[in-house]
């Protein structure tokens, strides 16, 4: 009894208010306007279209979250890549074997970010620029392995676009469970609080001692390897390989994360948040769709609720910090 | 311990081979260390060193090569030539982690901590490995808690976040944090300028207790009592040289000024206003700052330098926003005078920022990094900023005219602009300079400073109390709040002492003495009756 009295003041003051409450009202009119959206029958696919956006919002945190300006745009383009390169070149020279395939695409994604954590960390560049930079070399090889959409993917990848427990377990959540799994493990060897240390103030963070550069590489590189899970997940959810999806998901990310109350300049944030981020946006999609609405009006919609929720979470900020001031005094 | 026997001028080319042998190992010794910056000779052939248990200060102005060392013995930077030897083996010190691992744990001037982060986090940020077993993680409190209550005195909630400590407090963080980890050499660059008398002594008390067991300290501070009461040796640079070193005792504060300074510089002598002090600028009327504080009511009129003083926290600070209209007292109000300064203005109460700026109440913050200061901009933009309007002609903005401008208010301030462009090259006390010059370009009438000399050089301080007396004699009403007594007592016509948010005791005149100061920081009614 006594942690329920205490729940509506944690509630007030946790950054994940506003995405929670926001995910909460979405799924009750989504659930309103259809039903069976959560029938055993219809949430393998209603997963397996989540599943990308919830990963590459992911994908996008641990760069944020270094500060700095930190931010990675490559990961839309890398999820594509890692499709492209699964379905295009891993396939057709039979590698397509979980064993094989699975390490390499992780492996491409952990270079990929790497290479732009090198880049920002001792080449002491901006993160947007050299971030957009891989976002086009992306883009662009993408292109060149396949210029148009073909292929099939392995079996244990269309495998995993099914369901346990009469659907009602999707198997592509294992891609999350593995994504949280990894984060978990980072958490577990602080390195989720140096990165968030080096975040808040990098300078002080190497004065103590932290290494800062690697700190961001790391940063980087695990979000490369989140976004190659996101490749799976698109993957699961396409079933052959696209080149140009990849893109759409970059900037959708970057919202994710501000609706889940990551603030863009780092040293703080949850990788919770920007999961329900995502989620929400989906939902505001699928909540279109019912309504049928036209799709044009979905970036209307979701430019409209972004701004109103980190509106929402910045005032909710403020109010806290000032009802705090006051007592201190 | 070595360098000490040796007179100064050999000491510059002291070389390592000459050294009397069966003393015992430094715990850190300096070998002709080297550095420039360019054409910039930041430090040139320095060598110190520092015994087991022994505090050493090192003093000089700034630029005189103080930070260049601070930074090269805690691996920031890397010399050009030299050695540094820990107990006697030679190292390579890459990045402050390699220095940390060597046993040479610095606290830096600016603090530095991730203000996101709990204070636990802070207190072990960088130390040790990341992976911690459920034990080690609660050793960390038990440590963490101690070390602190151990400086401080009082306990601390381990996981807030440190922004929402105070200053001091974050300060407190920093030095628990170097403390810590155990420091062979405990390397304190102006460490103690945010903190109050009380806790100064309680880290003296620290670093004396470390230093009984063995722990070296470099100790840096521009703070004559504070260098006096904890060194067991001195070491003076000037512009990038050793130029002398006494042990304790062998000299005294005038002596070690002559040192740093090279020459004589008058110290201690009160300097009082020239001007028969003239209307009431300010007039506060039944302010309390706090709930259930008492109220009192004060003026201060043209031409005087009023003190704001107090241990940290105690309700001055709060004073001086009030009366920039940043904050509005808990009870009371604040007035001041008409913008023409003509007795027939009414005075006006200011509740807001704007309101107090028309009144020509100027305020120089605290922390001039964060809120005083643009760091890249030119010089130059730094003070035009707030009165660029005044430069319009014909409603285009004359760059000409802007230059006079400076050039005038520049020599005010006794600032001479060098080749740096961006305000944020500049030292401490020339930034501090370029702000209050941009300042007096909005004519004030009431200049409200809070703390401007906070980490300004000695020569530099003398320099700004010579600005403010100029602003006083021209007609200004000065109030200035500051945390060193050699200051208030030095420069202000009148202190008022806060203590426990409220006027604790009003000095004015030969009243203000260190003693009467300290006894009323602690709100002792002995002293609070010797107003005037």
């Amino acid at each position: 009894m006594d942690r329920l009295a205490h729940l509506p003041a944690a509630l007030r003051r946790s950054p994940l208010t506003v995405v929670l409450a926001l995910v909460v009202l979405l799924l009750a009119v989504n659930l309103w306007l259809s039903p069976t959206m959560l029938s055993g029958h219809q949430l393998p696919n209603t997963v397996n279209l989540l599943v990308p956006s919830v990963l590459v919002a992911m994908a996008s945190v641990p760069a944020v979250m270094s500060g700095r300006g930190g931010i990675d745009l490559s990961v839309g383009p890398l999820l594509g890549f890692v499709n492209v390169v699964l379905v295009g070149v891993l396939v057709p020279h039979s590698l397509g074997s979980v064993w094989l395939s699975l390490p390499l695409m992780l492996g491409i994604g952990a270079v990929t970010g790497l290479v732009n954590g090198i880049a920002i960390a001792y080449g002491r560049l901006q993160p947007v620029v050299v971030t957009l930079g891989s976002y086009l070399v992306l883009s662009g090889l993408a292109l060149v392995v396949m210029p148009q959409p073909v292929g099939v993917v392995p079996h244990w990848v269309s495998y995993l676009s099914g369901a346990w427990l009469g659907g009602y377990l999707p198997r592509s959540l294992l891609l999350v469970v593995g994504a949280l799994a990894i984060w978990r493990v980072l958490r577990h060897r602080g390195a989720v609080g140096t990165i968030l240390a080096t975040g808040s103030d990098d300078r002080a963070a190497f004065a103590s001692g932290v290494r800062v550069s690697r700190v961001l590489c790391l940063a980087y590189a695990s979000g490369g390897v989140f976004a190659a899970l996101a490749g799976i997940g698109l993957s699961v959810l396409i079933g052959s390989g696209d080149p140009t999806v990849g893109r759409q998901y970059a900037l959708a990310a970057v919202a994710a994360v501000a609706l889940g109350g990551n603030p863009l300049i780092g040293g703080r944030g949850t990788m919770v948040g920007p999961m329900l981020g995502a989620t929400s946006l989906f939902l505001i999609q699928t909540m279109l769709s019912s309504l049928k609405v036209s799709s044009l009006w979905i970036q209307v919609v979701y430019g409209a609720v972004l701004l109103a929720a980190v509106c929402a979470n910045a005032t909710l900020t403020t109010r806290l910090s000032a009802r705090a001031k006051v007592g201190m005094a | 311990m070595i360098n000490s026997e040796i007179p100064d001028a050999i000491l510059e080319t002291a070389d390592p081979g000459a050294l009397v042998p069966n003393t015992p190992p430094a715990i850190v010794e300096v070998r002709g260390l080297s550095k420039r910056f360019g054409a910039t000779r930041a430090l040139v052939d320095g060598s110190l060193s520092v015994a087991p248990g022994e505090v050493v200060a090192l003093l000089g102005e700034n630029g005189s090569g103080k930070s260049t060392l601070v930074k090269l013995l805690s691996g920031v930077l890397s010399p050009d030539d030299g050695q540094i030897l820990v107990q006697g083996a030679a190292v390579r010190l890459r990045s402050p982690r390699a220095a940390l691992a060597a046993g040479i744990v610095t606290v830096f001037q600016e603090i530095l901590a991730a203000r996101d982060r709990s204070v636990l986090d802070n207190l072990w940020l960088g130390h040790g490995s990341p992976v911690l077993s459920r034990s080690a993680v609660s050793d960390r409190r038990r440590l963490a808690s101690q070390a602190w209550l151990g400086l401080s005195g009082q306990d601390v909630d381990l996981d807030r976040p440190l922004g929402e400590l105070t200053l001091m407090e974050q300060q407190i963080c920093v030095v628990v944090r170097a403390l810590l980890r155990e420091p062979k050499l405990l390397v304190l660059d102006e460490s103690t300028s945010t903190l109050d008398v009380e806790l100064r002594d309680r880290m003296f008390d620290q670093v004396r207790r470390r230093a009984a067991d063995g722990m070296g300290c470099l100790f840096i501070s521009h703070r004559m009592d504070e260098v006096m009461a904890i060194a067991d040796r001195f070491v003076a640079l000037r512009t990038g040289q050793v130029v002398g070193v006494r042990r304790r005792g062998e000299a005294d504060a005038r002596e070690l000024i002559r040192l740093i300074s090279g020459r004589d510089v008058e110290s201690g002598a009160r300097r009082v206003g020239t001007l028969a002090h003239g209307s009431s600028a300010v007039r506060l009327e039944g302010v309390s700052l706090r709930p259930g504080t008492k109220p009192f009511s004060a003026t201060v009129s043209r031409g005087e330098i009023v003190g704001l003083a107090g241990l940290e926290g105690h309700g001055q600070d709060e004073l001086i926003r009030c009366l920039a209209g940043l904050q509005v007292p808990h009870a009371g109000q604040v007035y001041v005078a008409g913008p023409k300064g003509r007795a027939d203005e009414e005075p006006a109460a200011v509740t807001t920022y704007r309101g107090g700026v028309a009144r020509g109440v100027v305020y120089v913050p605290r922390d001039r990094k964060v809120e005083g200061m643009a760091d890249v901009l030119p010089i130059i933009d730094n003070y035009s900023m707030p009165t660029l309007q005044r430069d319009r002609f014909a409603g285009v903005l004359s760059p000409r005219r802007t230059k006079s401008r400076f050039q005038r208010d520049a020599r005010t301030v006794n600032f001479t602009p060098g080749r740096q462009d961006s305000i944020g090259r500049l030292s401490g006390g020339n930034q501090q300079k370029v702000i209050i010059a941009r300042w007096l370009a909005a004519e004030p009438r009431v200049i409200l400073l809070n703390d401007p000399t906070r980490g300004v050089d000695l020569k530099t301080k003398h320099e700004l109390y010579e600005v403010f007396r100029g602003l006083a004699d021209a007609g200004a009403a000065v109030v200035m709040l500051s945390s060193e007594v050699d200051e208030l007592v030095h420069l202000m016509d009148r202190v008022l002492v806060f203590h426990d948010g409220s006027l604790s005791a009003e000095l004015a005149g030969d009243a203000v003495t260190p003693e009467s100061l300290v006894s009323a920081y602690f709100g002792s009614p002995a002293v609070a009756a010797g107003g005037h």
